[in-house]
């Protein structure tokens, strides 16, 4: 099978069901975007003193997804139409507006445009072309890829191509592979916690592990500078989302004390990393799977968040044929985000097509009078985390990993 | 998946089917008419809005709330006025039982003869509270009553159609951006083809 036809049919694919299907998400970063091209520079302290453009909602990302969306925004808004800014104001369920298919489909362009190279950088890491085809069919055909982009429109393919495309440049230019983990940090934070295991793996020496992550660190840094000084800017971004989830897992030790289980797996495998790996680009993928995993495992997470890992997850079910825990995962993860108590993560994504489907209660409300939907939810999730588990396990194992 | 092209085709009909049988025979109410939101405004005394539904059998609105830090516990009453100004329909409720932000549904029975009447939608406070809540209207300035009115479905067979027809208007309401769109398919499909 060729490759490129592979390519083809999942861009196809993607465009085919782009326009039909909606989530707020989306919505709301093009409509507070938006407001760069009128020159405002610091959005969350803009959003801070004008509540009455927060209909929305704030601006809950790092600064340089908004400065990406700001520049998107301008060919977006082009080929849009003149009602586009409007619709974008309204609320979440503004969906019976004439326009919402091309609407849907100019705001996912882009990102389903990275998530095909993205695709196609992951050819990079194996040589077998019944590999190579499975890699491809795994990344574009899988449910999550399908939900979080084709579906929702989320954009963390950004960040994720980054990441990627760090794994590749980590062994011969891993001042590169830092800066490209501190600017997809600029998008979404989460590239942060992969970047101490960049600067271990690129030498043995300590001088220069540190000099590459004080590159990682410092571009993140020179994009958040600008904002340190905005109460809002902490309050919208630094303190929400992962960065508290990560803490949730926790074994009680009494008096108010836990022991963070995220954490803790975090610096085991940094010590890990540290002792036996160091110096060893080679050995990255392990890592770069494992992390990200954590955020999915053991949090209870976005949807999207299932993205950051995902590519690395595709390439370590590939090399060892673990289809099996793969499916476990999946299948997981699809039963934890559809009984999610949020129409718009289920039935909602269907609004474009029929408002109607805004008047019905989430799957899990209707199922509360036969079984327990945070119970199911739970055993999910398990399912989910072994099935993680076990391709983590299998990934750090084999360390047959070369690109 | 030996064909990536049929199984992707596949996919897609497989979620254009979701969504045809679930708003075909899942979805019980339609949308009537929508009014959006634009902002929030502090419920004082009353807030009402006046529509003329499109179709009989009106039986949910729903109207954004918000209860900020979940602090009021204000008594509330939703209220469905005929032309008369007679209540039609009555629901009280709490503050204690909003969320920030929160979609209240409040539904009722059917108004079998509601096309083409004027009907208010009027929100009251019976009770108020220090800590007010605040309702969604379309701006600030004309501070109108933001809501969607949804109507009961009358029966599976005019359900398809009505769907069909939704999706046809939509289609032909923008026929130059899907004239592109298929254009922009035919070429993928045709590249592909000579690969």
């Amino acid at each position: 099978m060729n490759l490129k036809k592979t390519l083809f049919a999942a861009a196809f694919f993607y465009f085919l069901i782009a326009p039909f299907f909606f989530h707020p998400d989306l919505k709301t970063i093009f409509y507070l975007s938006q407001f760069f091209k009128n020159g405002v520079f610091d959005i969350y302290a803009f959003i801070a003193q004008n509540p009455d453009k927060a209909l929305l909602g704030p601006f809950v990302y790092p600064p340089l997804a908004y400065f990406l969306f700001g520049v998107l925004f301008v060919p977006v808004k082009l080929l849009a139409g003149a009602d586009f800014v409007s619709w974008l104001g309204r609320g979440n369920e503004a969906v019976a507006a004439v326009s919402i298919f091309r609407y849907l489909f100019l705001m996912k362009l882009p990102i389903i445009l990275a998530h095909l190279a993205t695709g196609a950088l992951l050819l990079r890491f194996l040589k077998d072309k019944e590999d190579r085809r499975l890699i491809l069919l795994l990344w574009f055909f899988n449910p999550v890829s399908i939900y979080v982009i084709g579906l929702m429109g989320q954009f963390d393919v950004i960040p994720v191509m980054a990441s990627v495309l760090a794994l590749i440049v980590l062994g011969k230019r891993p001042y590169l592979a830092a800066l490209l983990l501190g600017l997809a940090a600029g998008i979404k934070t989460y590239p942060l916690l992969l970047l101490p295991f960049v600067a271990v793996l690129s030498s043995k020496k300590w001088q220069e592990q540190i000099k590459v992550f004080a590159v990682g660190a410092f571009v993140y840094l020179l994009a958040i500078a600008p904002f340190l000084k905005t109460q809002a800017f902490y309050q919208s971004t630094l303190v929400s989302g992962l960065s508290q989830r990560i803490f949730d897992l926790g074994l009680p030790l009494g008096f108010g004390e836990r022991i963070l289980v995220i954490p803790a797996i975090i610096i085991a495998l940094f010590i890990f990393c540290w002792r036996r790996d160091a110096g060893k680009p080679q050995a990255a993928l392990p890592y770069f799977l494992s992390i990200p995993l954590l955020a999915v495992a053991g949090t209870h997470f976005h949807p999207q968040w299932a993205l950051w890992a995902l590519p690395f997850l595709i390439l370590a079910t590939v090399k060892h044929k673990l289809y099996p825990a793969a499916s476990l995962f999946f299948l997981g993860w699809l039963a934890v985000v559809l009984l999610f108590n949020d129409s718009f993560l289920t039935w909602g994504l269907f609004a474009a097509l029929d408002p109607g489907v805004l008047s019905l209660m989430p799957p899990a409300e209707l199922i509360r009078s036969f079984f327990d939907p945070l119970l199911l939810q739970s055993l999910a999730h398990t399912v989910l985390a072994v099935g993680a588990g076990w391709i983590t396990w299998s990934a750090f194992t084999s360390r047959t990993y070369e690109k | 998946m030996k064909n990536s092209f049929i199984t992707s085709i596949i996919l897609a009909l497989s979620l254009f089917g979701i969504s045809f049988v679930v708003s075909a025979f899942i979805v019980r109410n339609r949308l009537d008419t929508q009014f959006p939101g634009g902002d929030f405004l502090v419920v004082e005394e009353s807030i009402e809005r006046t529509f003329t539904p499109r179709n009989d059998f009106l039986n949910i609105i729903f109207i954004t709330l918000k209860n900020p830090n979940l602090k009021s516990s204000a008594q509330m009453r939703f209220n469905l006025l005929d032309e008369k100004g007679e209540v039609l329909r009555q629901i009280d409720f709490s503050g204690r039982n909003v969320e920030d932000p929160a979609k209240m549904r409040f539904q009722f029975e059917p108004i079998s003869d509601s096309r083409g009447r004027p009907l208010t939608v009027r929100l009251e406070v019976v009770s108020a509270h220090k800590d007010p809540i605040l309702v969604s209207v379309n701006d600030r300035f004309r501070r109108d009553l933001a809501f969607a009115a949804y109507y009961r479905k009358p029966g599976k067979l005019a359900a398809v159609k009505d769907t069909t027809s939704f999706w046809k208007g939509h289609v032909l309401g923008d026929i130059a951006f899907f004239s592109i769109w298929a254009v922009l398919l035919g070429t993928i499909a045709l590249a592909r083809r000579k690969t």
